[in-house]
């Protein structure tokens, strides 16, 4: 053999064989660029430029913009409004979170508990997310219409008198809160029964056979561990979405009364397009997705804690 | 939960409670049917009853449509919809199956972007997606209702996932059979995929036929509003309490979407349980 | 010239080697069964022969011609899966054709309506539609054409799966343990078909498994693997009279084969168990190995036996199977009871706790190496 072919020889070898997974991974790239593309062009940089837009005093049509290092977020520790607008989303959300995430548990419990009209209760509790939330935003404003609203008819009927819902500062929050479990209570619900279903039937009986035959007692011992991932899941889902609550204040209370339902993101849409602060606008956003995040990162944090399987 | 042939007093106590529940879920919808349906002062009343006293329609309904022009904005809706659902498939599927099924550098890194993704709500890059368009001369158009959502991040993860749920040797076979890459993805992953897509396709265009936000910000002509925007359009033409065609309105509004959910249902609930969350 | 040739393929996941320096030909119409327990790397050597692993170094050719840098659908070989791997969202008849349509059409030849329009393209797809035809019916499952198959039972999918990849007569049929899916009695059956196919196709055939009665009786050839190396390719005969390897002889043949601890002695003998057998093992005296023999190369005399012969014991378990009698024997230098078959009627009067004596045909006993190497013994 000349050292030429003994040279030769691995090398020819080595192209040739790493041909498929060479083609393998060609396709791949293929494949996947348009989401890459699309991922980095319209979600990644324009957050990135989000944050860089919150550290300038841009307005929307000005021809030039200013660097102005950290101002914005001075002047948002400042702002009344903007203070009120953090707490009060932060109250939305310890509103919202628990009480959509228990009772969208309940409910799916309560349905896989029997058999009788489990399709009926499924469509009913789901269709408000189905429904357009502004659509029925305004259904609920007739409803909490103070004279001939229904709801005070049926208070008023029960003996608990009339209130000004949306006009009554103590009120107007939780009564949105109320609005949005009330909208997010089924998609929880839904997540918690396929969470259900793959919980395997053997378990069940197994815990019964072993002695947890109680309802209580193998909820505690199979359902509840095993619902560990999707109540993670329910509750990042269910934290962000409310967080983002929007439409409701702005076409029930724009932020009234008195600022007492003032949330981030329509102190944002104000500023950012209501007066076209577009670099305070952008700070506002950013200080919203940082709580989204580390909220969202707080909660995987202690579950994983919790729950060691997966 | 199993049920070891419950005893009929728990039976009972479960139809109790999901039934109230239940009517305090659909309360809204029977309201504003019921509203819709009813003559201005039969509306003004402090008397709480549901079927109405005093009919009035069709003035109600005829009058919505004549406020403002609610076909156009559930054709916006069907259009803009229909091409954002199309678009996030087209673009999820393929990264779906490269991410779950082929070996190729940098799949771990893409795949954390897109669970970064997830945690960033559509509201963040919405300054930027506002000037990106107006420098374009995009605003208020299709292309600009549509552009935001052409990537689905939480389609990519949700697809992958079920894809996950799909045996290597199916794809093995097609490669055996003579399928490329692609092929595969068109033919076999799509066609097995269908469950997962029916509940991804229910949740994207019921995010997007509601949203609210999005075209707030770029429409500025009545005729490009979506149908969130239009009924805040329908209900800024109301200068009294003339309730009956806004609650027409909004009955016209919701229904579409309602009904497909009614009748997608059972494929909804299937597809949703058959990715499971992990 | 040859069916499937193998050239020192070795391949590794991360730190673990899976396949190391594995050589071996399949001849043009033969069938050859890899065999070995799970993880012995049996499956990913068929797969880099289907090209659907890679392999680190080594050469892979099919029918002479080297296959290492096409893709699998080039490498002209058809495979059938232990998942059967059916299209879920087609009928029988339509996963039957796949392999067909995408060698004898176009992309665009493929697309719905064109075989209305285009007369070339309506004639092939009614050329497929025979060939699918033929197929099925060689298989009996033509009833079945316009099923799906979440439709069909365990029996008919194996059939569809076969079907598909006799279709369109591949170079080389790969069997990734096609009959794992199926219950006892169907196996015996599909088992006999599938060497039915192989003796009308008359090609190369690799199957894989885990299960040694269908190894030995399908195959013109066996290659047992085990942690990723070869250890005998033979005739099923061979392997299990004569293993290569003391792992072969354990892991062919049940009952298991016995083995005994044993010692080499001067003057031609080995002893173990307590007695000298005249053996040459040709190894040093004082050197340690193996004995090993079969069930049914033995049999059992009482303990009062005169001339005193075999190994001493006492019977631990008689476990009458109806046709054979298998007797489990405590002996001393192995760990586990030696197991001797014995005819109903010699098992009669065998008893738990009896002391007997278990005696060894000779000619039969084989010897190996600590390493686990068989070594011939000379009488």
């Amino acid at each position: 053999m000349t050292l030429a072919a003994i040279a030769g020889t691995p090398g020819a070898e080595n192209i040739a064989r790493k041909t498929p997974a060479r083609t393998e991974a060609l396709a791949a790239y293929g494949l996947v660029a348009p989401a890459t593309i699309l991922l980095l062009g319209i979600l990644v940089l324009p957050t990135v430029a989000t944050v860089v837009l919150s550290f300038t005093d841009w307005q929307f049509g000005a021809a030039s913009l200013n660097w102005v290092g950290a101002d914005n977020y001075g002047a948002l520790l400042g702002d009344e409004v903007f203070r009120k607008s953090l707490t009060n989303t932060l109250l939305y959300v310890s509103m919202v979170v628990p009480a959509s995430v228990v009772l969208g548990l309940v409910v799916a419990l309560l349905i896989e508990a029997g058999t009788g009209l489990r399709a009926f209760y499924r469509a009913a509790f789901f269709l408000p997310v189905t429904a357009t939330l502004i659509a029925m935003a305004t259904v609920w404003e007739i409803m909490l219409h103070p004279s001939i609203g229904f709801i005070n008819l049926v208070f008023d009927a029960a003996g608990l008198g009339k209130h000004n819902w949306l006009k009554d500062p103590a009120l107007a929050l939780p009564t949105l809160a109320a609005i949005g479990v009330w909208q997010m209570l089924g998609l929880n619900m839904i997540l918690f029964l396929a969470g259900l279903k793959s919980i395997p039937r053997d378990l069940h009986e197994a815990a019964s056979i072993d002695g947890a035959d109680g309802w209580w007692s193998r909820f505690t011992t199979v359902t509840w561990p095993m619902l560990g991932p999707s109540t993670l899941f329910v509750l990042i889902i269910s934290s962000i979405r409310s967080f983002q609550v929007f439409d409701t204040v702005a076409v029930l209370t724009e932020g009234g009364p008195n600022k007492a339902t003032e949330v981030l993101l329509y102190t944002m849409y104000q500023e950012g397009f209501g007066f076209f602060r577009a670099g305070y606008g952008a700070a506002i956003t950013v200080v919203f997705l940082t709580f989204v995040l580390l909220l969202t990162l707080l909660k995987v944090r202690l579950a994983e804690r919790r729950v060691h399987y997966s | 939960m199993i049920a070891l042939r419950p005893s009929l007093a728990a039976e009972a106590g479960r139809h109790a409670a999901l039934m109230a529940g239940a009517i305090v879920m659909l309360a809204p919808f029977v309201w504003m049917l019921s509203l819709s349906l009813r003559a201005p002062d039969d509306i003004f009343t402090q008397e709480l009853h549901l079927v109405p006293r005093k009919w009035d329609a069709v003035r109600n309904y005829l009058a919505a449509f004549e406020k403002v022009p609610l076909l156009r904005y559930l054709l916006n809706g069907v259009v803009v919809t229909a091409t954002i659902l199309v678009l996030q498939i087209a673009v999820a599927v393929p990264a779906a199956y490269a991410l779950a099924k082929l070996r190729f550098a940098g799949s771990k890194v893409l795949f954390s972007l897109v669970l970064f993704g997830l945690l960033i709500p559509a509201h963040v890059p919405a300054i930027p997606h506002y000037i990106m368009l107006s420098k374009v001369g995009l605003l208020n158009s299709y292309a600009g209702l549509v552009m935001p959502s052409v990537i689905s991040v939480f389609g990519i993860f949700w697809i992958r996932q079920f894809f996950l749920t799909v045996p290597d040797d199916l794809v093995h076979a097609a490669r055996l059979d003579g399928m490329s890459e692609f092929g595969i993805v068109w033919r076999i992953m799509l066609p097995t995929a269908v469950p997962a897509l029916t509940a991804f396709g229910i949740l994207s265009v019921v995010v997007h036929w509601n949203d609210y936000f999005w075209p707030l910000l770029i429409v500025t002509s009545p005729d490009m509003a979506m149908p969130a925007l239009g009924t805040v359009y329908l209900r800024n033409t109301e200068a009294g309490i003339d309730y009956g065609p806004l609650m027409a309105g909004v009955v016209v509004i919701t229904a579409p979407l309602v009904l497909f959910f009614l009748a997608a249902q059972r494929r909804f609930i299937e597809g949703m349980t058959l990715s499971g969350i992990k | 010239m040859s069916g499937v040739t193998l050239r020192s393929i070795n391949k590794t996941f991360g730190a673990t080697s899976v396949l190391s320096d594995v050589s071996l030909d399949v001849g043009e119409v033969e069938f050859l069964t890899l065999l070995g327990p799970s993880g012995c790397g049996k499956s990913t050597l068929l797969r880099i022969v289907a090209g659907l692993e890679t392999h680190d170094s080594g050469e892979v050719s099919i029918g002479g011609r080297p296959v290492d840098h096409l893709r699998p659908r080039e490498r002209d070989v058809a495979m059938v899966f232990q998942s059967y791997a059916l299209y879920p969202h087609m009928t029988v008849a339509q996963n039957i054709a796949v392999p067909l349509t995408m060698r004898r059409l176009r992309p665009w030849q493929r697309l719905p309506l064109v075989g209305a329009v285009v007369r070339s393209v309506r004639e092939r797809r009614a050329e497929i539609d025979a060939d699918v035809r033929r197929a099925a019916d060689a298989l009996e499952i033509e009833p079945l054409l316009d099923r799906k198959p979440s439709q069909l039972s365990g029996g008919q999918r194996q059939r569809v799966a076969l079907a598909r990849a006799m279709v369109r007569q591949p170079r080389a049929f790969l069997m990734d343990e096609p009959l794992s899916n199926l219950d006892a009695a169907l196996r015996v059956q599909a088992r006999a078909e599938i060497a039915d196919l192989h003796r009308r196709l008359r090609t190369t055939f690799v199957y894989v498994t885990h299960d040694q009665s269908e190894a030995m009786t399908m195959s013109d050839r066996i290659a047992v693997m085990m942690g990723g190396r070869l250890l005998q390719v033979a005739s099923p005969g061979t392997i299990y009279d004569s293993p290569a390897d003391l792992r072969v002889a354990v892991f062919i043949g049940s009952p298991r084969i016995n083995t005994l601890d044993g010692i080499a002695r001067e003057g031609g003998m080995v002893e173990a168990g307590g007695i000298a057998f005249p053996l040459n093992s040709g190894l040093l005296a004082g050197a340690s190995l193996t004995v090993a023999f079969r069930a049914e190369h033995a049999d059992i005399a009482p303990a009062s036996d005169a001339n005193g012969e075999g190994l001493p014991g006492e019977i631990r378990q008689v476990e009458n199977l109806g046709a054979d009698v298998f007797v489990h024997v405590a002996c001393r230098g192995s760990a586990q009871p030696v197991i001797v078959r014995v005819t109903p009627d010699g098992g009669y009067g065998l008893a738990r706790g009896q002391p007997v004596r278990v005696r060894p045909i000779l000619a039969r006993i084989l010897l190996f190496a600590p390493d686990g190497r068989r070594i011939e013994a000379r009488p």
